[in-house]
């Protein structure tokens, strides 16, 4: 054998012996929430980030679905005849004119709200204001709640230690606070919809966000949450940086760490550095809606487009502190599910670094409409130097298929899935970063559909594809694979119904975050609204899979795939620190064709060909 | 428990670790002398009265010879000395000098990312127009009001520049003498600036640093541009 | 980050420091002090580019209106400037000394120094609200003021015995909807105080932190937790505390020195 010093602890994955999983609970139920509570493992640290983000991701879903339904007929008011309430025959008047009056058809929303507030609505603007509402809502908590600490905060707190061979994370303290100071800022942000909602859209551009409602507490709450948040952020970021430093087994040099841990590194680096910007621009946004401090009131001297390049400052790079964890997920799944070295491993490594160095320099391309020309001119350049690490990356996942012995498992179809999203949501991109065709395309549902493809499409598909790929491991259990693979399937088909409609959308002129639109649009928003109900379907029956594997499901291996980094050397799930001696790194995170992984079992999982020289 | 794990793996591990991960940083608890630390004080507090006295002599420079440096220079002059005092305190005090350079490192990369920050926003910002000849009318330096005078809650709504605003209603106020007493003893010093001198050769103050829109804001407010007279602090 | 424990089986009347053992997941105290080390530069990185946003907004918006910032900077004495400049100079060297003291096992002069160093921060917090702040925005004067003998012709109220005069027209000179000063002559004022207070008051809630942390080494050094083997928490605070003195230096010309 060729590995570490804890193979010697035993085989296949029940060594419960050894002072129990980091899931044995340590007494009764009080006992076991207390536990929790105060854990400063990176292991419970991750999973409570999971059940967190997972319950914000139901939240904004549920806010996307209202979007979605609202958008299945456009709002019109028509002249109707009125009818009598007292006999319910259409009314006439004195001469034997029909009585006309208007009547709003297709706002969904607006008869949410008179059932609410159990009056009738007279105009139209209720149903656009909670419109407004439920997009920003699906925004803000999709962007700040879900996203971003989405693949960083839950697999990455799990994964970082075990997979550099360390304990637990550098600050372990800092850490759980760190999941304090996010559920913090999810109750501000939550609290801000219940006492009314926020309707500012999620950048909070202003003068929207310091001149709509009269009373402001919504917004500052809301803004407040955001702030919190970033401080939750930069504490993980911060945190796994120094571990990544400083935590690394003896053996593993920088080139030896797998590729998840360059784009984990990478990602932190973008978190450390953009988040204090909208740290100073929520703070400046609450001082501004307060007490009209005027830095972004023209009305003051000041200028809103300083408000968009501070926000967009950090919201851009923090784009790639969604989707660089994803590229790192991929390049440990199609690796280790095709049984073949990652095909250029310095190139996908430093290409992670080269995005987070690029990330700062082509902000101003959300801003193409308001910007100068001189500004816009160099942002479109620099703009197209995205598409050379990320390209790069790709190029090399495709050539690590190439002639790999595919396994079909849920992982493996998330990792194609992501390949054909993200390919189409990164070429959409480019007539988007071209000046001429994004004055056209500004705003339109083309951009809705484009992130969406890199934002859903890229990390949340990544995300789940990974959770598929690392949950033996986190909870000890495997799930039925069957319905996992349909439940992917469901979720790809409901994905590219519900948004490549919008592409067509968008090209024709449709604008976002509208609440109605010209009749000739409906048939794209009623397929997409299917779509998105498609979609539902799909999470839930992932969801029902993974409550089944929870309860039922098969005992899973210590290394179910056969990977070969450093957590595939622990047992499912892993004990409370992780290794029972520290392991020793004595093969790369991909070498597949000389090494036999640890705790293999033919029954797990048939090996391709089996290395020359190690049997 | 993990007492015995610390120590034992703490030995015999470099061999085992070519590419220095765990390697000992022995310098990063370097002790600083005494007369080092007092030294870089001494030359700090230097350099604060040295960018005091330039600020100063500058302008009484531009007074004296009634001649307009280019506004940069105050900028360059003051921002250099500042960097210089900054660069003193992050390595001798804040031990930059001896302890692990990524620490150096990181500084410099946040600078990076502070320098394109400011670089990209002011190549936006700072080549926007001034006020579209088209919209001046809609317009206004100082603002259009439509905010609230103030903190309370039945504040009126200011209907004019706010400075304006305030001006006219102290001149209500007072009236014109004392206002005008009042005005020379808060005036600011600012007085000595040769573009805004009232007396003196103005041959050499022909570049008059205006406002946004020359002259709008006279039209408004004529009072705005009286002799600066006053006694300063 | 800087656990104190008693696992390293030593007895009562050795002090803490020596007592002190790394977290269970580092390799030794070493590792541990370079990790807090870079975490907290880190940190630091952060804190700079918070400052960034302002020092941005401060530079588009005085390239936008020089002389609002010309005229609102004149209202600011820098002498002032100057004495705050010296207190918190003064106040780095004694907190870099003090690490040396604790380095040395110099445990009574370490204490002292810190105490030095929190009394500076007191200072500089009460020259910024008693003579800049306060009679800035409401126009009330502390009676040793220097400037108050200028504008006593414009008297108009006591308060506390004495302690506090009001000078009509003096005060508001204040952040944007707040600003009712009557005699500014630019038009945009209004913004240079935004800017004015919203760097020097985050600047300040800083000094605040700064010297909670200040205040937290003092009462734990007490306990004897630092010393030549262990002084993580009080080189952190100091880099802390030499931050907060980092932003003032480019913030005091910025603010007090243009014309």
């Amino acid at each position: 054998m060729t590995t570490l010093d804890s193979s010697k602890a035993g085989h296949h994955g029940d060594h419960g012996h050894h002072g129990g999983s980091y899931l044995t609970p340590k007494g009764g139920w009080l006992t076991t929430v207390i536990d929790w509570a105060t854990t400063v493992d990176h292991k419970k640290i991750g999973v409570m980030y999971l059940v967190a983000v997972l319950f914000m991701f139901f939240l904004g879903g549920v806010a996307a679905l209202v979007v979605r339904t609202e958008l299945m007929t456009p709002v019109r008011t028509v002249e109707v005849q009125a009818t009598d309430p007292a006999t319910g025959k259409a009314m006439v008047d004195a001469d034997g004119k029909p009585v006309m009056k208007s009547e709003i058809r297709g706002q969904w929303l607006g008869e949410m709200k008179a059932k609410i507030d159990g009056q009738e609505l007279t105009s139209i603007d209720g149903g656009n204001n909670w419109y407004n509402r439920a997009f920003t809502l699906h925004g803000a908590i999709m962007v700040f709640m879900v996203i971003i600490p989405s693949i960083p905060a839950s697999l990455g707190n799990f994964l970082i230690p075990l997979m550099l061979g360390a304990k637990d994370v550098a600050f372990p303290r800092l850490n759980l606070l760190s999941w304090y100071v996010y559920v913090t800022g999810s109750i501000f942000a939550v609290c801000s919809i219940v006492i009314g909602g926020v309707d500012t859209g999620w950048t909070f551009y202003t003068p929207y966000s310091t001149t709509t409602d009269a009373e402001y507490a919504n917004v500052v709450l809301m803004v407040l949450g955001a702030f919190i948040l970033g401080f939750s952020s930069i504490l993980t970021g911060l945190n796994f940086v120094v571990t990544v430093h400083k935590l690394r087994a003896p053996g593993m040099g920088w080139f030896d760490m797998p590729l998840f841990i360059w784009a984990m590194y990478s990602t932190s680096i973008i978190q450390v550095l953009a988040t204090p910007v909208i740290g100073i621009t929520l703070l400046l946004l609450i001082f501004e809606r307060m007490f009209k401090i005027g830095i972004f009131d023209p009305a003051l001297g000041g200028d809103p487009v300083l408000y968009q390049h501070f926000f967009w400052f950090y919201s851009h790079p923090v784009v790639y502190v969604m989707i660089l964890p994803a590229f790192g997920v991929i390049s440990e799944i199609i690796p280790v599910h095709g049984h073949k070295k990652i095909f250029g491993y310095r190139a996908v490594a430093f290409a992670s670094l080269g995005v987070a160095l690029v990330s700062f320099l082509v902000w101003g391309h959300h801003m193409f409409a308001s910007s100068g020309e001189l500004a816009a001119t160099v942002f479109s350049a620099l703009t197209f130097l995205v598409a050379i690490p990320t390209a790069v990356k790709v190029f090399n996942w495709i050539a690590t298929l190439y002639k790999s012995s595919i396994a079909l498992t849920t992982p493996m179809w998330y990792a194609l899935m992501f390949l054909f999203l993200f390919s189409i949501g990164g070429l959409t991109g480019l007539p988007l970063g071209t000046l001429a065709t994004d004055l056209h395309l500004h705003d339109s549902y083309y951009v809705v559909a484009h992130f969406h493809y890199v934002m859903m499409g890229g990390t949340i598909i990544t995300f789940v594809g990974g959770l598929h790929h690392w949950w033996p491991k986190m909870f000890g259990r495997m799930y039925n694979q069957f319905w996992a693979n349909i439940g992917a399937f469901t979720v790809f088909i409901g994905f590219n119904v519900t948004f490549f409609t919008q592409f067509f959308l968008g090209t024709q002129g449709m604008p976002r975050r509208y609440a109605s639109y010209i009749d000739d649009y409906q048939i794209y928003h009623q397929i997409s609204t299917v779509g998105s109900y498609l979609l539902l379907v799909g999470f839930l029956i992932h969801l029902f899979v993974f409550l089944h594997s929870l309860v039922a499901g098969r005992k899973a291996p210590a290394n179910p795939w056969g990977g070969l980094t450093l957590e595939w050397e622990a047992t499912s799930p892993p004990d409370e620190h992780n290794f029972h001696h520290e392991p020793m790194v004595k093969h790369g995170p991909y070498d597949f064709e000389t090494t036999v992984p640890p705790h293999w079992d033919p029954k797990d999982y048939p090996l391709p060909a089996l290395p020359k020289h190690a049997h | 428990m993990s007492n015995a794990h610390a120590p034992s793996a703490s030995h015999g591990f470099d061999e085992l670790d070519p590419h220095g991960a765990g390697k000992h940083t022995t310098h990063s608890h370097h002790i600083v002398s005494g007369v080092t630390l007092l030294g870089i004080l001494g030359i700090l507090l230097m350099f604060t009265a040295l960018t005091v006295g330039l600020a100063q002599g500058e302008k009484w420079v531009m007074s004296y010879f009634s001649i307009e440096l280019p506004r940069w220079v105050n900028v360059a002059v003051a921002m250099s000395i500042a960097t210089v005092k900054a660069t003193l305190v992050l390595m001798y005090f804040m031990l930059l000098r001896y302890s692990n350079p990524i620490n150096t490192i990181v500084f410099l990369v946040c600078l990076l990312a502070f320098a394109l920050f400011l670089f990209f926003t002011g190549l936006d910002l700072g080549n926007r127009g001034n006020i579209d000849p088209v919209k001046a009318t809609a317009i206004q330096a100082g603002g259009v009001g439509g905010i609230k005078a103030g903190w309370s809650k039945d504040a009126p709504i200011i209907d004019k520049a706010t400075v304006v605003y305030w001006r006219e209603r102290k001149l209500n106020e007072v009236g014109p003498e004392k206002f005008a007493k009042m005005k020379a003893a808060f005036g600011h010093s600012h007085a000595a600036h040769a573009s805004h001198g009232p007396a003196g050769p103005t041959g050499n103050a022909a570049h008059v640093p205006a406002g946004l829109t020359p002259g709008l804001f006279d039209a408004a407010a004529p009072a705005a541009h009286d002799a600066h007279g006053g006694s300063g602090h | 980050m800087s656990t104190l424990d008693t696992r390293s089986g030593l007895g009562n009347d050795v002090p803490l420091w020596k007592r002190y053992v790394a977290g269970h997941h580092w390799r030794n105290a070493e590792e541990e002090f370079d990790a807090c080390t870079l975490g907290f530069w880190l940190f630091l990185a952060t804190e700079v580019l918070l400052f960034a946003g302002l020092f941005c907004a401060y530079a588009i918006l005085r390239f936008k209106y020089p002389d609002a910032f010309v005229n609102g900077s004149s209202y600011l004495d820098w002498r002032w400037g100057c004495v705050n400049t010296g207190v918190l100079l003064i106040s780095s060297y004694t907190m870099a000394a003090s690490i040396r003291m604790f380095q040395l096992d110099r445990q009574s002069t370490g204490k002292l120094l810190l105490a030095i160093t929190f009394i500076c921060g007191i200072g500089f917090l009460f020259v910024k609200g008693t003579f800049e702040y306060l009679p800035k925005l409401s126009g009330w004067f502390f009676f040793l003021d220097p400037a108050l003998p200028h504008y006593l012709d414009f008297k108009n109220g006591e308060a506390l015995g004495g302690l506090f005069v009001h000078i009509d027209g003096y005060g508001g000179k204040a952040p944007g909807q707040f600003f009712s000063y009557a005699f500014s002559s630019d038009p945009w004022e209004p913004l240079w105080w935004s800017v004015y207070y919203c760097a020097t008051g985050i600047h300040a809630l800083h000094v605040v932190i700064g010297m909670s942390l200040i205040a937290w080494c003092w009462v734990r050094a007490r306990m004897g937790a630092y010393g030549p083997t262990h002084y993580t928490m009080v080189e952190n605070t100091g880099l802390y505390w030499h931050l907060v003195d980092l932003i003032w230096i480019f913030l005091f010309p910025l603010l007090y020195l243009i014309h």
